[in-house]
């Protein structure tokens, strides 16, 4: 079994989201990575704060 | 003089309409109607081998790229022991699950054969799993209906 940590799966699962739809988005090299990084921060700090959100009504 | 100023109107107006006209006829891409067929076989083969449709369309990078990402996710998704829905589990949610799974293509279809699947219910890692291989499913669907796309000229 790999991944013990979920923290490492979901930042996996968001680096490999965050690689495949830029690339079918975007036209440009530049925008892909742009558009790749933002999709990344979002989709990490999102689930960061969601997991913050549900700890306080726990 | 009210005449030549209704003439000049109408001419104005037909000028008007020919120019809205000829934009409708020029579309800003190439729409190929003739490749449909080799687009219905670009998506089917994307969709057996991740990456393929863009191969086929001598997008080799992308093709490499997609072919990566989608079988390391899905063997993610193998090891992290996640499930593997059936078609009929009679629950509708399930359904979509497997449509999910079934986007995976051929590596769907080998871990069925060959008795990959290590599904455990009990281990902390299953939901991962279950969400690796059904976004690898999804995510396949999309990068077909892309290499579709290329095919009939709609994308570069």
């Amino acid at each position: 079994m790999i991944f013990h940590s979920h923290f490492f799966s979901m930042v996996f699962f968001a680096l490999i989201v965050s690689i495949v739809l830029p690339t079918l988005k975007e036209e440009s090299l530049k925008a892909r990575v742009r558009e790749g990084i933002v999709l990344f921060v979002t989709l990490v700090f999102g689930a960061v704060l969601a997991g913050w959100l549900m700890f306080l009504f726990r | 003089m009210r005449n030549s100023f209704s003439a000049l109107r109408n001419r104005h107006l037909d000028v008007l309409v020919n120019r809205n006209r000829s934009v409708d006829r020029e579309p800003s891409f190439r729409y190929h109607k003739s490749m449909k067929g080799k687009a219905v076989f670009v998506f089917l083969a994307g969709w057996m081998i991740p990456g393929c449709g863009h191969l086929l369309e001598k997008k080799y990078i992308r093709a490499a790229l997609f072919f990566t990402s989608i079988t390391v996710m899905f063997t993610v998704g193998l090891l992290l022991q996640g499930r593997f829905y059936e078609v009929n589990e009679g629950n509708p949610l399930a359904f979509l699950a497997f449509v999910g799974n079934l986007g995976n293509g051929l590596l769907y279809l080998a871990a069925k054969l060959f008795g990959w699947t290590r599904t455990d219910f009990a281990s902390i890692t299953y939901e991962y799993g279950t969400a690796y291989m059904i976004t690898s499913g999804l995510l396949n669907f999309l990068i077909a209906l892309n290499g579709y796309d290329i095919c009939r000229g709609r994308k570069k």
